[in-house]
């Protein structure tokens, strides 16, 4: 069947209304007018259908910030806190001066590296987030 | 003051809007008859975002039974979009207005 390959492809990236809604019909004229046009076509309605699911998935995720920075960040000062401890052997303050004062880079690298491996198992939890359609006016 | 946000409409959705208020169209006989404003790669994904904000509305053609192919869709403006094409239209009129010519 014509469009094969753009139909699965675009079925594997984007959400399935963006799929009805963008992409079926080019690939319905390409069936029924193909041409190396027609195919080029195709392939560019799937690349704007999917900058379209990643702009509409991104505000959703910022929509949520809140919740994922919270999450994130308990993550992060759990696993921070452990390491300033075990790493400085000294109590809490202590540490967070040290690291003010910019005695131990390594640590802030370390830390930078916790903070960054907590976002990405969140993010990838949350990513594509759920969508909604709202019912139109 | 209510919280909704105003629909937005672009220049193309606008033109896009002109052309289906004649009559109900596919999308490649919008890009045949926008004589070259209309490109076929981007057509549908426009089409599609004025689907979801309700400027118009398709089915899916009428074929006969054995058809070989997914169907085509045809789309035609609603009355919401072509109100919210016009109101922009004023919109833009008043403000092309010169200082001089709005006493």
């Amino acid at each position: 069947m014509r469009g094969a390959w753009v139909m699965r492809v675009s079925q594997a990236l984007l959400h399935q209304d963006t799929f009805e809604l963008m992409v079926e019909p080019a690939i319905a004229d390409l069936q029924f007018e193909p041409s190396v046009t027609a195919y080029l076509a195709a392939w560019a309605t799937v690349a704007g259908a999917w900058s379209h699911d990643l702009a509409g998935d991104a505000r959703l995720v910022l929509d949520d910030i809140g919740m994922l920075g919270a999450l994130i960040g308990i993550q992060a000062s759990y696993y921070s806190g452990v390491l300033l401890l075990l790493v400085t052997g000294r109590n809490g303050k202590e540490a967070f001066q040290m690291i003010v004062r910019g005695d131990r880079p390594e640590i802030v690298i370390a830390l930078t590296l916790i903070v960054v491996l907590s976002a990405l198992p969140t993010l990838l939890c949350f990513w594509p987030p759920r969508r909604v359609r709202e019912p139109l006016d | 003051m209510t919280d909704a946000r105003l629909p937005t409409i672009s220049g193309t959705e606008s033109l896009i809007l002109d052309l289906l208020e004649v009559r109900e169209c596919f999308g490649l006989e919008l890009v045949a008859t926008s004589q070259g404003r209309l490109k076929r790669g981007s057509i549908y994904v426009m089409l599609g975002r004025m689907e979801v904000k309700g400027f118009v509305e398709s089915r899916q053609e009428e074929r006969a039974p054995g058809a070989i192919g997914l169907p085509r869709r045809l789309y035609r403006a609603t009355a919401y979009g072509l109100k919210v094409r016009d109101a922009y239209q004023l919109l833009r009129d008043a403000l092309a207005l010169k200082p001089a010519e709005a006493r």
